[in-house]
Formats: C-alpha cells, structure tokens, sequence
C-alpha cells in the first residue's frame, strides 16, 4: 500500500521531477515525499506573530523556522498547544512567577506539543515536528510572561481558514487595517509621517488630494493624490512603524525652505511658533506666529480641483518668498507641481 | 433525592459548629464591588489614554487612535467631541465646551467656539519639549496642581529604535554625536542606555500655566511615568515602571528640583556639567537621587504602574474614602497605596485594593463620578486590555488591610473589622524583607531577602488595631507581609491579605 501510493505520488509529479533534476536531492528521487512543509514564522513589535496563522495537513512532516525580528529587544518563544488550550497555557506560564527563568517561561504541561528556545532579539531557532493527526485548530503562543495575553496564533491543521477578518483565532489586531480616518474626507490626523519632523499633521483634502504639514515647522510639507494613510502597523505596534500615505508625493516643498514671508518677499526666514489649528467643515486652518507676527493659513480644494493654500494676516501683508512661484490672478500664486497631475498650488491673500 | 437525604445532615453540622471544620474565606471581589461595562462607540478602537469627569456627570475619553469621546451614564450614549489626536494619553476636563488634552506632541486645549457640542478650535497650549520621532516618547498628564497650574510628565526614548532624521527641539549629543544615530545606529544603540534623552525634558516633569502655557521642568529621574496624581495631602504623586535604574516599579513624592533616580534625563539641567550620565559613578548618582517612596514589587503587586487618583470622600466607599489608589497592566486589579511622612521624608506600603477577572487587565486610566469608578484599559502593543469598565461599591466592607504606619518597634496595621481574638499569635503575622539593586541593569531580584522577625503581637482594645513588633530593621528594604491566615472575628480572611511597605527611616 505505502509503496503504491508512493509510486503513485512520483507518477502525479514526474513533470515536476523532470524540470527540476539538476538538484543533487532529486536525483535521489526522494523530494517529494522526503522535504518537509516549511513555515517561516517572525516574532515582530507589538507582541505578534508574523503571519498570525498558518495551514498544513494532519501528519505533516514540519519546519517551523522561527526567527526573533522584535525590535524592541523583546524575548520571545513559539509554543504550539493543543486546541482549545491557548488561555490554560498562558494563564500557567503567569504562574510560574520565579520558576519562570528557570523553565525558559514554558510551563509543565502535557497541553504543550513542542516549544521553542527562549529567543533574544536576532536570534533563531528551528522546529522539525509531526504534526498532530488529529485535525483541529492549534494555538501557538510566546509563553514569555505577558506577551501570550495578545501574542498568538492559529495553525489550521486539516481544517480550511476563515477569511481574515472573521477568525476567532488569532488576536483582533492581526485582521484590522486602518485607515485614519475611516475614508472621510476632509479629515486631520496629527500621527508621525515619513520625510516630515515628529510634529506631522495629516490632511485628508477634498477629492484625492492629502497634505502632510509640519507643525514643527509651520510649513506644507508634502502633497499627494490617492488614499490618505494607512495607519494600521503604527497604531497596532507601539507607534514605531511610520504610517504609510496611499500616494507618492506630486509636489514637495524643496529642502527647508520656507513658503512666505512678511512685508519683504526676501526677508530672512522667520522664526515660527505654532498655536494650534480650527476646523471649518473640516478643512484645517492652521495659526502660527512668524517673528511674533500672527498668520493664518487654510488648506482646500478649490473649484478647479486643486489644492490652495490661504494665507492671511491681520498685522502685515503675506508675500511668497522671493523667487519661487509664478503670479497668477491679483494676490495669487502658483507654485508648480508635477505637470502631469494638473497639481497648482494657489497661495491666496486674505482678508482676514 | 437519595443524595439530598445523603447529604443534608453534614450540611447541618457543618453549619452548627463553624469552629471545627469551615475554613475561613475572603469576601468575593464581585460582593463588595459590583463591576460592569460600557459600551464602547462605534469606529474607536477602545484603548483609553486619559479619562475625567465632566462637570454634569458625563465622562470625557480620550482613545489610541486620537478621538476624544464624551459618555453619558444617562442614556448610555456616546458623543464624539474631538478626532485626530496623536496618541493622547491623558485628558483634563476643563469645562464643559473645553477639555485640555495631552497627546504625543504637545499639551493641547480643545474647544467648542460654536456651541454645537463638537470641539473646533485645537489651541496648542504648550509644545516646547523635544520630539525625536522615537516611538517611546509618550506624554502623560496633565492634572491639576492644588495652585491650578497643570503638571505633565514625559517619556523617554527607548533604544528599540533611533531618532528621526528631523526632530523638534535642541539635539543633546552627550556621549553620542548625533550623526551616528544615523550612520552607525546598529553599533551606538548600545551605548545610549537602554531608554535615553536625546531632546530637551524627556524623563522630567514639567509644570504648566493654564493660561499663558509658559512651562517650569520641575523634576528629573523619570523613566517612563505613565501614572501622575495628587493625594489627599497635596503630594504630588508620579509612578514608575520597573525597568533600568528601576530595580521594581516605583511610586515617588515629587518636589521641585528632585532627582529620582534613571540618570538619562540629568543632561537637561541647567547646572548639568556636561558628563555623560551613564559614566557617572553609581555611588553619586545614589546621592543625588530621592528614592522612591513606596516599591511596587515585581510579580504580586505591580508590573507596570498606571495612574493615580484619590477615592473620593464619600460615604460609598466606605473606610477606604480618601485613600490613594493605583491601576496596573499587568494583572486584572487596582491597588492602594498608604502613605506616610517620617522625619521629613515620605514612605509607605501598597496593598491590593480589587483583584478580579471582571476587571480585566490593562487597567490604564482611573475618574470617580458619583460613586462610580470608570476604569479605562489599553495595551498599546504590550499586554493590557481595551474598554471601560465600572466599579459600584454594593455597600458590602470587605475585611481588609485598612492602613499600615511604621513605628519606633515595628508597624501598627488598622483593619476594617474585628480579629478573631486568637490574632495574636506570631506565626499569623509572618513574611519577608528584601530590597532591590540601584543600577542600569532592567529590574533587580529581590536582594537581601530575609523572613521578617516577628517579636511580639498586641492586639488594640478596638480589636481593629494590631502593633507588630519586629525584632530588627533593615532600612530601605520593603516589608511584605502575608496575612493569609489572619482571620476576623466573623471567621473571614482578608481579602488582600499581601502587603509591603517600604522602610526608608523608622520614628524614634
């Protein structure tokens, strides 16, 4: 029987044989049934294992390769339970409570089916098991006091896996994905943003448009068309990982330069202090000093379909800093983006 | 029937002679204190930064992905008020059209300018301490000061990760130029400790002015002070989290000027000299600091320390009103702490206040409103919880350490109800001292452990009150206590029956 279906596993892949019979193994003629399921599994920031679940048959023969890519010089194990033992395994290793170190976190119990080796940060380790005949659903846990609370996943052992975003199994965080706010337009989220100081303000504008401002700095920093940012990996770890904006930026301002000036268009470049932002509509106007000097700046799509910028103050008369864009209407600028886009940026001076 | 008939005789004479077989039990957590939930609002992921009352009753939220919510108890509903916040994690009610709110970069006053309940005016109220873009550097607070200025607290950077290319604030390049954190970060990540100051008052306690925003840093030594708060007395309260120079998680009386203890912050002193804190001699670093008032042990107690408010005096919360209490991450509980002023300098001991499953862990942020505790959980990626929860004293007074003060010989602890008379036994009143290492290392065992030497017990004539004395005192070391076996005079145990204190002088 076990030769029969041998042979019958080698007949279903000869093609398969035959392409790839420079590899010293398949001369062997023992591939096939010999080379284990390999799984690569990463203990990543925030208490996750990446990917938070996996598949495989009863039986199968396993190579779970694990690898500790935790930033956070956090130690981490990978142990698999039997079904329906994740919350006894866990609640266990909190018990150890000074025996803990001892037993590398991993408490006595016949639950457990294999565990790792305690992992320091960088390090790896590799687990060659059978799987459990038995189909079912398979927690694996980081038993490391704590982190078993949210760090876990699910290998579906002969069992078919749920969509994503409907597995009980795995933690509610490994299925999210967030975009800030949830699509509506405009919409102001302060969040760290890449190529921008820590003080980063995003905007999501009308349209497609996004900006990214900097508070720190008091300037636009960047604009880009398409979906605003998807927050998911900053706001499911510890806030380490950036933000990533749905779109390359079409218009960016150049190095630190800074857009206007007050009273002389080649007036140094002032020194700036934000004060903060209101809503109207949603749309952001944003309030600073320059030398002590209050300004206004509001961002919008305007008819045309293309960003603005409003600026205005009541105690001197706003210029665009000399040099750089071109006039259009009275009091209106246009600083240039990618032609392509259409992308003009309108610098209106108000009437505040 | 059979086994009814089988058993209902012992049933009987288990009941008549309590002395001879029952053993005594604690009261339940869920019969002292009723515990529930709310319903968290649609769209928010329901990890709470900051919690407060509002004037008319409502509760003011503040969540992980930067909204503020209002929640009325009324009709159970919640309102929007603010969104787009970066990582708030503290929030002060001011009134009700302003609520001034803490978040990642800067302390910020939201308003409501239009009346119609949605805050549309973010005024910054203060941002004049430094941003490196590394993902450790959280901000907490603020609470109002008994003078009516507000006091915030700010987190270190941690050696997870490096600085942004661009940061807001003065750059410190102390043993570090700031170049490397960029070129050869793999290589000085090692060197800039474990969590490290790289821009200004990161580890200090700042304090501001409502009003003009004009801010005073007020103490250095901070690691990472999730927990700030004022207690009956007007001490200024900040809790800690075991760590590096954190030998377990620690809870300080912070006074203007003070140092207490994690060395990375000391480069922004006005009068620092410039050294690289890590290269300062453990021995003066030990002299300069104010040690912690009360050590939250490590695996019992506390794991992570979260914020602190006072139990309100009212009648509904029985003995324990007044008294100072303490949320933790780690294990589903509130703990109190009892505070003292010996010979000018402050100490005490924690015990658990509610241990409970029903509460969940993460327990992060803590607001009384009419006789309601809210509890506010998060995780943020470490272990935790998400929501809110409520606590309703049932008006049942669990028998329980009430209070613990130092004296000359020992301690005198205070109990809610009256020992059983044979309470006088020394073997009831046992436990341990140790102490914890001082040094750059993440946490200390517990060192110099030793069972404490128990002399003589003598019982008050309130029967409520118990001198311990002690046959020899080890200063600067906790004194956990385990009363497991104490019982009171109606035959209960104590329902936290584990305290420590910690010995920094003893009264003459």
């Amino acid at each position: 029987m076990t030769c029969r279906s041998a042979l019958l596993g080698l007949a279903l892949f000869a093609p398969a044989l035959a392409w790839s019979q420079k590899s010293p193994e398949s001369r062997k003629g023992k591939t096939a049934v010999a080379k284990p399921k390999t799984v690569q599994i990463a203990m990543r920031d925030g208490l996750r294992f990446d990917p938070p679940r996996f598949e495989c048959a009863p039986g199968a023969d396993m190579l779970i390769n694990l690898a500790n890519l935790d930033s956070t010089d956090q130690m981490h194990n990978f142990v698999l339970v039997k079904p329906g033992q994740r919350e006894a395994i866990v609640n266990a290793s909190l018990q150890l409570a000074d025996q803990g170190p001892a037993l590398q976190f991993v408490p006595p119990s016949d639950a457990i089916l294999v565990a790792s080796k305690l992992l320091a940060a960088e390090k790896k380790d590799s687990l060659r098991m059978t799987m459990p005949s038995e189909p079912g659903i398979y927690p694996y846990i980081c038993t490391f006091p704590g982190h078993g609370l949210i760090m876990y996943g699910a290998a579906y052992v002969g069992v078919k896996m749920p969509p994503l975003k409907e597995d009980p199994n795995i933690p509610p965080t490994a299925a999210q994905t967030f975009v800030a706010g949830g699509g509506r337009r405009p919409f102001v989220q302060r969040i760290f943003m890449p190529d921008c100081g820590p003080a980063a303000i995003a905007i999501a504008l009308p349209g497609e448009w996004n900006a990214c401002w900097d508070a720190g700095q008091c300037r636009l920093r960047y604009v880009w068309k398409g979906e605003f940012i998807d927050a998911t990996k900053n706001w499911a770890g510890s806030g380490r990982d950036l933000p990533v904006p749905g779109g390359k930026p079409v218009w960016s301002e150049a190095g630190d330069r800074f857009p206007i000036r007050l009273g002389k268009a080649d007036a140094p470049p002032p020194r700036v202090k934000f004060l903060g932002y209101t809503l109207r509509q949603g749309l952001p106007t944003f309030r600073y000093t320059l030398d002590g000097v209050l300004v206004e700046e509001t961002l919008g799509v305007n008819a045309a379909g293309n960003v603005t910028r409003s600026f205005g103050s009541r105690q001197a008369s706003v210029l665009p800093v000399a040099g750089v864009p071109t006039q259009g209407e009275e009091g209106e600028w246009h600083w240039f983006g990618n032609k392509d886009e259409g992308l003009v940026l309108t610098l209106l001076k108000a009437n505040l | 029937m059979k086994l009814c008939s089988v058993l209902l005789p012992f049933c009987l004479l288990a009941i008549a002679s309590p002395g001879v077989a029952q053993q005594p039990k604690p009261d339940s957590v869920e019969a002292c204190y009723s515990i529930g939930k709310l319903i968290m609002p649609p769209g928010v992921a329901p990890e709470v930064g900051g919690l407060d009352a509002m004037p008319d009753g409502r509760i003011a939220a503040c969540f992980h992905h930067g909204q503020v919510g209002i929640y009325n108890p009324q009709d159970k509903t919640w309102q929007i008020f603010a969104e787009g916040l970066h990582e708030p994690l503290g929030i002060l009610v001011e009134n009700a059209a302003s609520i001034l709110v803490m978040q990642r970069p800067e302390l910020t006053r939201l308003r409501d300018t239009d009346g119609d309940g949605v805050c549309d005016s973010y005024e910054t109220l203060w941002d004049g301490f430094g941003l490196s873009g590394n993902y450790h550097e959280f901000a907490f607070g603020p609470v109002r000061a008994p003078d009516g200025k507000l006091i915030v607290s700010l987190n270190l950077a941690s050696q997870g990760d490096t600085v942004f290319k661009e940061v807001r604030g003065e750059f410190s390049s102390i043993g570090v130029p700031r170049e490397k954190f960029y070129t050869e970060w793999k290589k000085v990540g090692k060197d800039v400790g474990r969590m490290y100051s790289r821009v200004p008052f990161r580890g200090w306690v700042v304090k501001v002015d409502p009003e003009t925003g004009n801010a005073e840093p007020w103490a250095c030594g901070f690691r990472s002070p999730d927990g700030i708060g004022f207690d009956a007395r007007g001490n200024l309260l900040v809790d800690d989290n075991q760590g590096d120079w954190r030998g377990s998680s620690e809870l300080f009386v912070v006074k203007k000027d003070g140092f207490y203890g994690h060395p990375a912050s000391l480069v922004w002193r006005p009068d620092w000299d410039g050294r690289v804190p890590l290269e300062v001699p453990v021995e003066d670093l030990d002299r300069l600091r104010t040690p912690a008032a009360v050590w939250f042990p490590h695996g019992h107690f506390a794991n992570s320390p979260t914020q602190i408010v006072q139990i309100p005096k009212s009648n509904a919360w029985g003995p324990f009103a007044g008294q100072t209490i303490v949320g933790e991450m780690n294990s589903p509980k509130i703990l109190r702490v009892l505070m003292e002023e010996i010979d000018g300098v402050w100490q005490g001991a924690t015990v658990n206040w509610m241990q409970s499953d029903a509460l969940k862990r993460g327990v992060h942020r803590l607001a009384f409103v009419d006789d309601v505790l809210y509890v506010g959980r998060t995780h943020l990626s470490w272990a935790g919880g998400e929501g809110i929860g409520t606590v309703v004293p049932t008006g049942k007074v669990p028998f329980d350490i009430l209070d613990m003060n130092i004296t000359p010989k020992g301690f005198r602890f205070t109990f809610t109800a009256e020992l059983d008379e044979n309470s006088d036994t020394a073997e009831l009143w046992g436990g341990e001292h140790y102490t914890y290492l001082y040094h750059k290392d993440y946490g200390s065992p517990q060192t110099d452990k030793d069972a404490i030497e128990v002399e003589k017990i003598t019982i008050g004539d309130d029967r409520r009150s118990v001198e311990v004395k002690l046959g020899a005192w080890v200063r600067d070391h906790v004194y956990e206590f385990r009363l497991d076996k104490l019982k009171s005079v109606d035959g209960r145990s104590l329902l936290n029956p584990r305290i420590a204190y910690t010995v920094r002088r003893v009264p003459h």
